[in-house]
């Protein structure tokens, strides 16, 4: 990946990896390492692992994920994320806000190519 | 919970990946700097578990990534400023000067200790603060000129003492003159 290639894509990331993770979030609580490899699936989204722990700091100090601890058979407590009710909210803004705005830049690489 | 957890199978690459990564943050939010080393702790616990195999623990590495990359996510420290002086500073110096200056015959000996606290700190501020110059050159003025004033009424005072024997109070040499 080159120079430019990277800053661009660190630019498009900060707008919407953190919605990304709320979204992992939607369907239930989650423990760092699971969110971590879903996430991880998706290169372009997410290179490195790593990168989800400040953001999810981040979204915590914003009210819109919480943590718990739960026992774990396999080891010792585990902390779970989940969204607060803020963290939905926020979530459903993106949601509504992406399609349109995804099909505008769609549009616009198009028209001008 | 402790922010300070250590990796529960303390392989050589985990620690040195760890002490890399509380380095990189070093200049990140402390909030963010703690829950991260933290909650990448527990992700190294939960991938690795007790007694890893070095190839698991490269792959492990290398998926969570450079720790580079992971300290520019986070936000930076708020920078600490330095300390300022308070605005008020300079006002102050200036009351001191100008009560100084009104104390001088009343009582030289409240009126020259204020003259100079003034004149010193309107010194200080003058090579520090920006701000509010004119009212420091002011009182740094006023309190010469107080100071100055003071001398010049040591010396008449010492000048009369020699004649007479009694020390005159300042009220009389001032009728004198």
């Amino acid at each position: 990946m080159t120079g430019v290639s990277e800053s661009v894509l660190t630019q498009l990331r900060k707008g919407v990896l953190e919605y990304c993770v709320l979204a992992c979030l939607r369907t239930g609580p989650a423990y760092g390492l699971e969110l971590a490899s879903r996430l991880g699936r998706h290169q372009v989204l997410f290179a490195s692992e790593g990168t989800l722990y400040p953001l999810l700091s981040r979204l915590r100090k914003q009210g819109l994920v919480e943590t718990t601890w739960q026992e774990s058979t396999s080891g010792p407590p585990r902390r779970y994320y989940e969204l607060t009710a803020e963290g939905t909210a926020a979530l459903a803004a993106f949601a509504a806000t992406w399609g349109p705005f995804r099909e505008d830049v769609d549009t616009v690489l198009k028209e001008t190519r | 919970m402790t922010t300070t957890r250590t990796a529960m199978n303390k392989h050589p690459l985990v620690e040195a990946y760890l002490a890399d990564l509380d380095r990189a943050l070093r200049g990140s939010d402390p909030r963010e700097r703690a829950e991260t080393l933290a909650s990448i702790t527990e992700h190294l616990d939960e991938a690795l578990g007790n007694a890893p195999s070095t190839d698991a623990v490269r792959q492990v590495l290398a998926e969570l990534g450079p720790v580079d990359a992971i300290a520019a996510s986070t936000t930076p420290a708020e920078p600490h400023h330095a300390a300022q002086p308070p605005r008020w500073l300079p006002a102050l110096s200036l009351a001191m000067a100008g009560a100084s200056l009104a104390l001088l015959l009343l009582n030289p000996f409240i009126a020259l200790p204020l003259a100079l606290a003034a004149l010193v700190m309107g010194i200080v501020q003058l090579r520090s603060d920006a701000s509010s110059r004119p009212l420091t050159w002011a009182a740094v003025a006023v309190s010469t000129a107080t100071i100055l004033g003071a001398v010049i009424l040591a010396i008449l005072l010492l000048s009369v003492s020699q004649d007479d024997d009694p020390v005159p109070s300042p009220r009389e040499s001032v009728q004198q003159r």
